[in-house]
Order: C-alpha cells, then sequence, then structure tokens
C-alpha cells in the first residue's frame, strides 16, 4: 500500500518482520499454556499467566472492521486474531512467519495443469464462530463475492481479485461469480490468467472467513462474528473495541488471554507512552513518537537498564517490509540518461537523510525489495549504504560525465509537507546533488494532494519522496505494482518512476507465474538488474517497527505481516 | 426639645496620599418640623456630614469622633444592626441624581416595597396598596398603571418624587435632602421644592436640606449653616443670614448669585478656589479668598463664636462686629436695588 | 419584545446560509479532486467517475450547494465520510457529547471558582485575598492550557498515578463489554480536564467580575439601597450582584458557546474524542465532508447560542426589553 501521510503513517508504521537478534523460536505453539516460560518466540524465559484483560490503545485509529473494507495496519493486526483463513502465516517471527500454512483449508490447494484454477478441500466445522456457526467451502465463497459485489465497494475486491475469472461484469450477491465454485467441501477458483501471487492474496485479511448472514453495506458493518481465536465482541467506532475468547476456537493457535480491550482508539502518543511506562495501559501499536525512541532504548531495550533487572525486554526495534525511496522520472529530460540515475545512488548520503528522523527509525539501504520481504535475500546491494566516500562521488562525476548531459541538470522533487524531518532530509539530498552538478528544488504539498500530483501522467516532477508499505508479502506487491509499465494511468498511479522498460515488464510478468524459491529468487535477480543497469529509483531506507509495552507484557512474537501478534500475547505474573 | 443634636463632629478619610479632614468640627441642631438647610461649595462637607451621621462612609477608610443625638442615642455609636433600623424608617435620605439613584432591573413598586418591607411585616399586597398611596401623594399621574414600571421609563423629574415617595413611605421623623433638586432643570425643580413643602406640612417631618443654591436656601430653609473648607463658616435663622450676614464667604456667596435686574453685567463670582483638605492653609480657612483679609486671618483660626447681642446666630471671622454689620446692610441695600 | 426576537431570528438565518456558503466554498475550492479522496487510494477512473456522480461532484457548484443545503435543512444530514464511510451526523453527535462534558462541567467548575473568588476580592480590594487571587489570574491567563494539562497529566496521572492519564469513559457506559463506562469512570477522566479546562475561563472571570461588582458597588442605587436600611446582604444580592453579574451571564452564554464548538487543546492533551478532536483528524485525514459538517454544527452552535443570550439579556435587564 501507498506510504501514507503524517496520519496514516504513523497509525501505519509497523508491517513488522523480524525481531531484531531475537530469536524465532522453532517449535510450534502450545495452545494449552500452563504456567510455563517458554512462549512461542520473542521472549523466552518469562512466566506467565493464563486470562486476564490485556488493555491497548492505538493512536492510528481502526478503520473498519469490516473485511471487505479494512485496510489500516492496526484493523490487521485485530483480524489476525479473529479471522480464519483458507491459508494463513504461522504466529512466528522470522522466516517461520513467512510460509503460507493451511489453516481452514485442510492442506495446500491442487493447482490445475494450465495453472489457472486452485482447489481447496475446506472440511466443514472444523471451524466454528463464535456464534457457533461453522466455518465451510461455502463461507469462503461468500466472502470472496461480497468482496467483489459493486454495491460493497470494497478497494481489495476492485483491485486484486480482478483477475478470478467472472469478476468483472459481476453484479453482486446474491448471483455467484463463474470462476467461484463449491462441490461439497471443495472450493475451486478459478483465474483469467497464471497468477502465482493469488495465494498470498488469498491470505490476506479480506478473504476471512465471515457469517453467511453478513450483509452488503459499503458503509462497514459494525458487528461481525469471528472464527479466530478471538472474536469481536463490541466496537464502537473511533472510541473502544473489545475482543473476547471465542469458544469455538480449537485450533492449534496459541491463547492465553481472556479478553483484548482496545479503549482511546486515538490516543495522543506522548500520553499513550506515559500510560505504557507506568502500566495504565499494555500495548499500544503505534504510540511511541520517535524522540523517545533512544531513551526507551536504553531503559527497556534488549540490553536496557530494566531489562536486565527484570528481564523483561519491553522495547523492541524490528525492520519492516516499508521502504523510503527517492522514484526518479524517466519520462523527462533530466533522469532519461540511466548513469545520472546511477550516479544519484552513488552520491546520497543515505545515513545523513535518515538522522532527521530520530534514533532507531530505520535501517538504510539500496535494494528494492526491503530485507523483510522474501525476494531480498536474491537481490546484491551496490551503492554505498553509509556515507559516501570521496571514490564515490568521484564515481559519481564520472556517470555523469560519461552520461554526456549539460548541467547543471535541474531536478523538481515533490515531497511532503507539514513534516519536519522531510523537508530536513530534503535540504541533505539537495546538498548531496549539488556536489554532482544536479540542483533539486523541492516543492512541498499535503500528503493526498502530493500523491495525486504524482500520479498524473505527464507532471512536471522529477524526483518524487515517497514510501511503500507491502500489502502482502510478495515481490509482485513492490515490483510490478509500482514499477511495470503496465501499469501507468492517465490518473491516479504508482509508478512514480514512469519506468516502462519492455524488457522489464515481461520479466516481470514472467516471475509472476512462478512459485516458491525459483518465483522470489527471479525477482530478486531483476531488482539486482535494475538497479545495476536502469535504476528507476534511489532507495534510502527501510523503516523499522517500534513497539513498546506495558510493563506486565509477556510472550509478545513480531510477525512478518502482521506485527505483534495479539494472539501469543500474555500477561506476566 | 431637638430632633437631631450634632455637636463637634468630625469626619477623616484614609486616603493614598494622607488623611483628608472632610468635616473638621460642625455643631447643629435640628427641630421637628423645621428644614435646615446646609450651604457651601462642592467639597466643604455638607454631604460628608449627613453621610456621618446615617453611618453612609465607607467603614474601613473612615474615621468620625463627635457627637449626633437623635432620640437620645448617639448614631455615630450605634451598632450596624441598630443604625440599619432607623435608616429609612426613622430618618431617610434622598440623593442628587435621581438617574442613578434607582435601581435600573428591579420595578419601582419593588423597590417601594422593599422600603417598606425592611422595616415592617407587612404583605406584599399591604405593601403595594401603600406604595401605590405614596406615588400618588408625590403626584404620579395614572400611578396605578405605573406601579410595576421600570425606572427607565420615567423622567428625571418623575424619578425624584419617586425618591421622595421611598423616602418617606415609612414616615421618618427626619428627611436629609442632599441637592435634590440640582440634576434637575428650573421648572422642575420648583415643582419638587413645592412638594417637599407639602409633604413636610402633611407629614411633619423635619428636613436638612443640603444644597449650594441660595435660591433654594430662600425657598425653604428655617435655620440655615453656612459651611467652608469642612468648618462652619456661619449659622443662624433664615432671616439672620439673609438680612445679617456675618461672614466675608456668605456676602460673596450672596453677591455671586445672578440678578435678573443686572441684566448684561458681569457676575461676581468669588475669587479663587476652596483649599486642599489634605493640607489645609494655617489660620483661618477663607483667608486666601477673603478680600478682607488680615495679618490674623493668616496664623489663628477665627472662633466660631455668637454674633453680639444673639445665642443662635454664630459667625467665625476675625472682622470688627462694626464692619460686619455695615457689610450686611450694604449687601441688604444691594440687593433690593437690582430687585426693584 | 417581539419585534426584537423577531429580528434576531431573521438575522441567525441569514448568518448561518452566509456561514454554509462560506464554508462550502472554502472547502471545495481547494485544489484537491474530492471524487478521488472519496473514492480511495487505488481507484480506476472509472470507479472515480462514478463516486463523483454519485456525490453530485460533477455539477455546478451551486447545484452542489443547494443540495447540500436541501440536505441538511430538509433530512438534517451533513453527508457521508470519505474515509471511515459513516454519516457525518453520527460521528458529530457521537463526539458532541464528550465536548458537552467537558465544557459544561469546565463552565461549572469554573463559576464555582471566579464567582466566590471575584466578589470576595472586590469587596476587599488590596487585601491579601485580592492579591494573591490576582497573581492567580495573571498565571491563569498567561500559563497555556497545553502547558497545564501536559503537566498536570503527568503528576497526576503518571508520576501519582491518582487519575487516569487520558480518556474518555461514557457517562452511561459499561454496557455490553466496553472497556469502560458509567458514572464513576466519566468523573474520574473528567475531572483532571475540567479543571484544567477552567483555570484559563476562571482567571478571566475573577478579573471581570471584580471589575464589575467594584464597579457597582459605587453605583448610586446601592447607596439608595443602604441608606433604606437594607442589611448588607441583601443590598449585595438584590442590588449589587443582580446587576454586577448581567454581563457575566451574557459572557458566560458566549464562552460555552465558543467552546462547545471544540476545545480543542484540551481534547487533544487529554484524548477527549469530542468536536475539537474530531475537526483535527478530519483535518488531517483530508476528510471534507467531517471537515464541512464540523465547521457547519460548530457554526449552528455559535449562533444559536449568540441568538440565546441576545433573547436573555432582553429578558434579564428591562432596559432592553422594554425599550
Amino acid at each position: 500500500m501507498r506510504r501514507p501521510g503524517l496520519w496514516l503513517a504513523v497509525g501505519a508504521l509497523t508491517a513488522g518482520i523480524v525481531l531484531l537478534g531475537a530469536a524465532g523460536c522453532g517449535s510450534s505453539s502450545g495452545g494449552s499454556g500452563s504456567v510455563g516460560s517458554s512462549a512461542p518466540g520473542g521472549q523466552s524465559n518469562v512466566p506467565h499467566v493464563n486470562g486476564g484483560t490485556l488493555k491497548v490503545a492505538a493512536h492510528g485509529d481502526i478503520d473498519f472492521i469490516d473485511p471487505a473494507l479494512a485496510y489500516y495496519q492496526t484493523s490487521w493486526q485485530v483480524e489476525y486474531a479473529t479471522c480464519v483463513k483458507l491459508l494463513n502465516y504461522p504466529d512466528k517471527s522470522g522466516d517461520a512467519g513467512k510460509v503460507l500454512t493451511p489453516e481452514a483449508a485442510s492442506a495446500m490447494p491442487t493447482v490445475s495443469a494450465d495453472g489457472k484454477t486452485y482447489t481447496f478441500t475446506v472440511p466443514a466445522g472444523k471451524y466454528k464462530f463464535n456464534t457457533g456457526e461453522p466455518v465451510t467451502a461455502a463461507t469462503f465463497q461468500h466472502a470472496l463475492e461480497r468482496d467483489l459485489s459493486p454495491k460493497q465497494a470494497s478497494y481489495f475486491g476492485a483491485t486484486f481479485l480482478n483477475d478470478i475469472q467472472g469478476a468483472s461484469g459481476y453484479k453482486g450477491l446474491p448471483a455467484h461469480v463463474s470462476g467461484i465454485k463449491v462441490t461439497g467441501d471443495k472450493l475451486a477458483i478459478t483465474l483469467t490468467e497464471k497468477d502465482a501471487g493469488f495465494l498470498s492474496k488469498v491470505a490476506t485479511p479480506f478473504a476471512c472467513a465471515i457469517p453467511k448472514d453478513t450483509p452488503i453495506n459499503s458503509k462497514g458493518v459494525q458487528s461481525i462474528a469471528g472464527a479466530g481465536p478471538f472474536y469481536i465482541a463490541n466496537w464502537v467506532q473511533h472510541r473502544s473495541l473489545v475482543l473476547k475468547k471465542n469458544p469455538y476456537y480449537h485450533g492449534p493457535r496459541p491463547r492465553y488471554l481472556d479478553e483484548i480491550d482496545y479503549n482511546q482508539l486515538t490516543i495522543d502518543q506522548n500520553q499513550g507512552t506515559l500510560e505504557l511506562k507506568n502500566g495504565q495501559l499494555d500495548y499500544c501499536p503505534d504510540c511511541v513518537p520517535g524522540s523517545e525512541n533512544f531513551q526507551l532504548n536504553q531503559e527497556f531495550g534488549p540490553d536496557g537498564t530494566s531489562t536486565k533487572q527484570t528481564g523483561n525486554q519491553r522495547f523492541f526495534i524490528t525492520p519492516a517490509a516499508i521502504i523510503s525511496y527517492f522514484a526518479l522520472n524517466t519520462a523527462r529530460p533530466t533522469f532519461k540518461n540511466p548513469l545520472v540515475r546511477q550516479a544519484v545512488n552513488w552520491a546520497i548520503d543515505r545515513p545523513a537523510i535518515e538522522k532527521p528522523y530520530g534514533y532507531g527509525y530505520g535501517t538504510p539501504g539500496d535494494k528494492i525489495l526491503p530485507p523483510a520481504l522474501p525476494g531480498s535475500q536474491f537481490e546484491k546491494s551496490m551503492y554505498p549504504v553509509t556515507s559516501p566516500t570521496s571514490e564515490d562521488i568521484s564515481k559519481a562525476k564520472a556517470l555523469i560525465k560519461q552520461a554526456g548531459v549539460k548541467t547543471p541538470l535541474t531536478a523538481i522533487e515533490y515531497s511532503t509537507a507539514g513534516t519536519p524531518s522531510v523537508s530536513q532530509g530534503d535540504a541533505v539530498l539537495t546538498a548531496n546533488l549539488a556536489k554532482i552538478g544536479i540542483t533539486v528544488k523541492p516543492k512541498y504539498f499535503t500528503r493526498a494532494l502530493q500523491f495525486q500530483n504524482e500520479g498524473t501522467k505527464g507532471v512536471a516532477m522529477d524526483i518524487a519522496n515517497e514510501g511503500w508499505i507491502e500489502d502482502y508479502p510478495d515481490p509482485y506487491d513492490f515490483m510490478n505494482i509500482l514499477l511495470s509499465g503496465e501499469n501507468i494511468p492517465k490518473t491516479g498511479g504508482n509508478n512514480f518512476a514512469y519506468f516502462d522498460v519492455p524488457k522489464y515488464n515481461q520479466q516481470m510478468d514472467h516471475a509472476n507465474t512462478l512459485s516458491g524459491n525459483a518465483r522470489y529468487q527471479t525477482y530478486g535477480n531483476i531488482a539486482t538488474d535494475m538497479m545495476k543497469n536502469d535504476p528507476p529509483w534511489a532507495p534510502w531506507l527501510y523503516t523499522n517497527n517500534i513497539d513498546f509495552f506495558g510493563p506486565k507484557v509477556g510472550c509478545t512474537v513480531d510477525t512478518p505481516s502482521y506485527i505483534m501478534d495479539l494472539t501469543t500475547m500474555c500477561l506476566t505474573k | 426639645m431637638a430632633l437631631l443634636e450634632v455637636r463637634d463632629l468630625k469626619t477623616q478619610f484614609r486616603t493614598d496620599d494622607g488623611i483628608v479632614g472632610a468635616v473638621d468640627g460642625v455643631s447643629f441642631s435640628v427641630d421637628p418640623g423645621k428644614t435646615l438647610a446646609i450651604v457651601g461649595e462642592s467639597g466643604c462637607g455638607k454631604s460628608v456630614t449627613c453621610l456621618t451621621i446615617l453611618g453612609l462612609n465607607p467603614r474601613a477608610k473612615t474615621i468620625s469622633t463627635g457627637e449626633a443625638i437623635f432620640k437620645g442615642r448617639n448614631l455615630l455609636e450605634l451598632p450596624p444592626t441598630e443604625l440599619r433600623k432607623v435608616r429609612g424608617n426613622e430618618i431617610s435620605m434622598i440623593f442628587q441624581d435621581p438617574m442613578t439613584s434607582l435601581n435600573p432591573v428591579h420595578s419601582i413598586g419593588k423597590q417601594l416595597r422593599e422600603a417598606i418591607q425592611l422595616h415592617n411585616n407587612e404583605s406584599k399586597a399591604a405593601a403595594s396598596k401603600r406604595a401605590l398611596e405614596m406615588l400618588k401623594a408625590v403626584g404620579i399621574p395614572r400611578a396605578e398603571t405605573r406601579l410595576e414600571d421600570y425606572p427607565h421609563q420615567f423622567s428625571g423629574g418623575m424619578r425624584q418624587r419617586v425618591m421622595i415617595a421611598m423616602a418617606l413611605i415609612n414616615n421618618p421623623d427626619l428627611l436629609i435632602a442632599d441637592e435634590p433638586t440640582t440634576a434637575l432643570d428650573v421648572t422642575t425643580q420648583a415643582q419638587i421644592l413645592k412638594l417637599m413643602n407639602d409633604l413636610q406640612r402633611d407629614f411633619g417631618s423635619a428636613i436638612i436640606m443640603i444644597t449650594h443654591d441660595l435660591g433654594v436656601v430662600a425657598e425653604t430653609a428655617d435655620e440655615v449653616l453656612v459651611m467652608y473648607a469642612a468648618k462652619p463658616a456661619e449659622q443662624g435663622t433664615y432671616s439672620d443670614i439673609f438680612y445679617n450676614a456675618h461672614h466675608p464667604y456668605t456676602w460673596g456667596l450672596m453677591r455671586s448669585l445672578p440678578r435678573l435686574a443686572q441684566h448684561g453685567q458681569e457676575l461676581r463670582p468669588i475669587a479663587g478656589s476652596p483649599p486642599s483638605l489634605l493640607r489645609p492653609p494655617p489660620g483661618c480657612r477663607f483667608h486666601l479668598r477673603c478680600p478682607y483679609a488680615m495679618e490674623v486671618c493668616r496664623t489663628t483660626e477665627p472662633e466660631f463664636a455668637p454674633v453680639e447681642g444673639t445665642a443662635g446666630h454664630r459667625a467665625a471671622c476675625h472682622l470688627d462686629e462694626a464692619t460686619k454689620k455695615r457689610e450686611a446692610e450694604t449687601l441688604v441695600a444691594e440687593t433690593m436695588a437690582s430687585t426693584g | 419584545m417581539v419585534r426584537y426576537v423577531i429580528r434576531r431570528l431573521l438575522w441567525a438565518v441569514v448568518l448561518f446560509i452566509a456561514v454554509t456558503v462560506v464554508t462550502y466554498i472554502i472547502f471545495f475550492m481547494i485544489p484537491l479532486d474530492p471524487a478521488k479522496l472519496a473514492a480511495g487510494k487505488s481507484a480506476t477512473p472509472q470507479e472515480v467517475k462514478a463516486v463523483a456522480h454519485r456525490l453530485y461532484l460533477d455539477r455546478p457548484i451551486y447545484q452542489q450547494y443547494l443540495h447540500f443545503l436541501g440536505q441538511l435543512v430538509f433530512h438534517g444530514s451533513l453527508g457521508y465520510s470519505f474515509n471511515d464511510r459513516q454519516s457525518v451526523n453520527s460521528s458529530i453527535f457521537s463526539a458532541a457529547p464528550v465536548t458537552a462534558s467537558l465544557v459544561l462541567g469546565g463552565a461549572v467548575v469554573w463559576m464555582l471558582i471566579a464567582v466566590p473568588i471575584g466578589i470576595l476580592s472586590a469587596l476587599r480590594p488590596r487585601s491579601a485575598l485580592d492579591r494573591a487571587s490576582m497573581v492567580g489570574v495573571l498565571c491563569g491567563i498567561s500559563a497555556h492550557p497545553v502547558w497545564i494539562g501536559l503537566m498536570a497529566s503527568y503528576i497526576f496521572g503518571y508520576k501519582l498515578n491518582l487519575l487516569p492519564i487520558q480518556g474518555y469513559c461514557n457517562l452511561r457506559g459499561g454496557a455490553a463489554g466496553q472497556p469502560c463506562g458509567g458514572p464513576v469512570d466519566w468523573f474520574t477522566h473528567m475531572l483532571m480536564p475540567w479543571i484544567v479546562f477552567a483555570i484559563l475561563y476562571a482567571a478571566i472571570y475573577v478579573r471581570m467580575i471584580r471589575a464589575n461588582v467594584m464597579e457597582t458597588l459605587n453605583e448610586d442605587y446601592v447607596r439608595t439601597a443602604r441608606a433604606k436600611g437594607a442589611p448588607e446582604s441583601i443590598v449585595m444580592r438584590r442590588h449589587v450582584l443582580r446587576n454586577a453579574m448581567l454581563p457575566v451571564v451574557t459572557m458566560l452564554g458566549m464562552d460555552i458557546a465558543i467552546a462547545l464548538g471544540g476545545a480543542v487543546l484540551i481534547e487533544e492533551v487529554f484524548g477527549l474524542p469530542g468536536l475539537g478532536n474530531l475537526a483535527i483528524q478530519s483535518v488531517y485525514q483530508f476528510d471534507l465532508p467531517k471537515i464541512v459538517g464540523v465547521t457547519v454544527f460548530a457554526s449552528v452552535l455559535v449562533i444559536g447560542f449568540n441568538l440565546l443570550v441576545d433573547l436573555l439579556y432582553a429578558w434579564i435587564d428591562p432596559r432592553i426589553r422594554l425599550a
């Protein structure tokens, strides 16, 4: 998803991936949890109690609880605890948490010979909603058709599922989509073309199991039953949310708490941090303002003073699948020449641009695929991720000369208004590029206006100061969406580099048909090739998730897709 | 037997600049049913004298000594609860500016009833009836409809009548009127003064009339006290003052009255202005403005002594009797001539 | 009096129309495509067009305004939020009681502080109490409410753990599994916000009441009342305060109206989900219907209260009523 502005960014800056340094526990989570010391992943050796109520708040609010509409990170975090899906991610951190495993489906689906049909076996009643209603194959048919119904106005349905056969032109429930068929306990989904990323899409909360009587409501339903370890017992929009144990859940996922209470869904960050410090609050996914990071890390980080005393680490910095980059507009003269774009990547001082954002904000990098994303391990890094040396600068200048362009070049940069760290970062960029003969002229807009302008074809912009958060853990979400020439509409596009190289377009289309390691490796290689020869961007940072817990919380696991896992959390003795 | 006997009344105010002696030794008496006029320039202490008698000065700033014997009690020494029973009941006071002396947010009926009910245990109906009677007595036309009207619906003259009604409603023995007609036009003034005279006759109350206007004194007074700079200058009956004045200040006051027959001639004010009461001049307080001032006037305060051959007529002046008599006669002749 | 009321009512209607027109123009003339905002982040051009049509955004602006006005006047509806798709009415009506709790409770607190102190200071000018209260007033006016609020919540909420650091609980809550609610929770959560909110206003009102009372004490009719033999208690109540508090009553009405529009700073510091908070969020999210809705609602409140205050003043001051 797009990197949203101040408000949403703060609320959404928490797609977590790998616990920095903490061991991912390999063992599967034990559901019966007695008072013990081994908790899945994260904090081991923390004695915990079963039951209890967790007090949670959020700064960024929860947008919807309707799976067809919910899109905020905080909403997805809740849905990870309340939903059952055909396939799901394990409650583990690190690589172990990236492996799709069957949940409501009895096994991974069988794929037809032409690769376009996926068949899932969904044993009826393996999972039940908190109302007692059983989850069946028809449950998921209903969920997907609801997403595709035009009256539901689901963003996901409109964009991600439109390659299901019969999706375009579908009038909506109660009619059926021709490409989704249920026979007995078998659910068969037929696509119009091969899409190896399809399984990841089906594991997003948009495809959660929902009760068969969930009505179409373009405003979003205000209450919904859940078949996961927890269910949503009560929701007052913008104010409070209560999760309770689903009495009908007997699956393998962990569950220690009785209840999770969200009060104050738009808590002020400073106040939230205070409440976490003195225990009036147990958890908040986005409460820590950047200025507090250093201090909190000193006290509650892995080597913190308090951690040493209590053995309970409360402050976590975890790289996320979020990238900050400067898109270089290839459709305009300044950055038409690939050599010029390579020069930019040699010249920028990535750590210096990061500095205004505060301690622990992110990890400087030069890859298209963030380290937390599968496929990133296959992409090679080649530009300086520390401050460029004088040789690096000379190399950049030489590339400019080689390109044969007349300096100084002018680059109009579109950036976000109202955030001092952004403008300070732009100042560093300007200084960096001035050294190699490029004059940067920043122009500031509010976030919404910035998107709109950047996404309009023909816009007079050379650099877009942008960011992107993964929608689901697959390189397609970064590469095809952001860098394929087939994704350049007249307005509302996301390909801000206006990158349209037929060779790469074809390669990315092909990569999308592969699966497993081959898929990731291919994407990694394409990314390497791009950055080496024809870099569309100057990537500079992968943002970290910052999590701070109250004194009583333990058993925390930071999952790749859904940040801190609510189901594994427990209260310590 | 005098109704009110004031002896050596002194009042001082504590101010930021020091102590101001607003009244410095005033004595007089008022007989039942009679009118005493207290005359003088602004700031001479005439109002303060009466406010002191009723205890209406700001308590924190005021130091009062002397006696004000009323019905056998010294009002200056009465505890506040007792004094309140006297105010508005046995001694009433009306003030100079009728436009601001009534509470604008209460009807006059309510304010009249308040005057009654503060001192009597009457029901609202009985009080209203009485209020209505008083309004009629003071000459308010269509009094029934106007009882519940508000002060701003009355003219200045009407409001002063209401004030008088309010003051007399409990049939007080003494009415103190502090420049009641100063803020009114001449015809209204005449009406009010006539009203007061009539009411005095009907109700039998004594009146202390404070004024700076000798014309008012002429119309109403039985006894007159002339004050200057917080001290008494001259005191006597109406004829004593008008036909036999024995103080240069009194002469000056009378000469400064504009006369009808002197059309076109300049007015003759008393030169200069009253002295500061914070640091009064030594000797006679009037000496700086007195055309007859002598050496002794600068150093020694004149005694407020009785005029030769009288008991009630007093003046505070060093001039000899002969000069005074001659001046008094000259003045009378001038007055006769100019009104002829 | 009747003419006065009618004149005031007509004027209120004119003001209302003026405010809605200006708000509408401002927000819909900004260089942002509302249809695109409503349609969502990655909507296709066709979807944007469909949304534009559904929201009347493809009609001329005066038609849009008339539709908006019609919806407002005849259906009482302020439209639907772009972000959370809920009716703006429901957002406002769930935020309004929070702000009302803050402002009305705060008004009670500030009057409880200001009236006695103001009166006593006026009765004893230059005394120790008077000087102390004037120093207090200076501090109350000078110290920024945000600073006071943060200090209060830090000391009493965080350090001493006496009161909740922030947040709001419904007065009638505690129902259906909500995390907090009921009169006790409501009170403990509102106590600090009330006091912090009241401090600034109490300071202003102490000064005003003191000045008014001092002035009124010098009025001739007060002297008349004393001359009539009234005891100090009646003089104070019926004559001094009855007049001195007149302007205070009308100021109170105006201040409450303005504060209802959004006691923004206090709501932000204490995390109260009221109208001020709603206004800020809707600006961050660029949610045009909510922004317009809050503006219109706040304006209506101010206009309405203004009218009420005018009528009230006419009722309590006979000089206006019978003029």
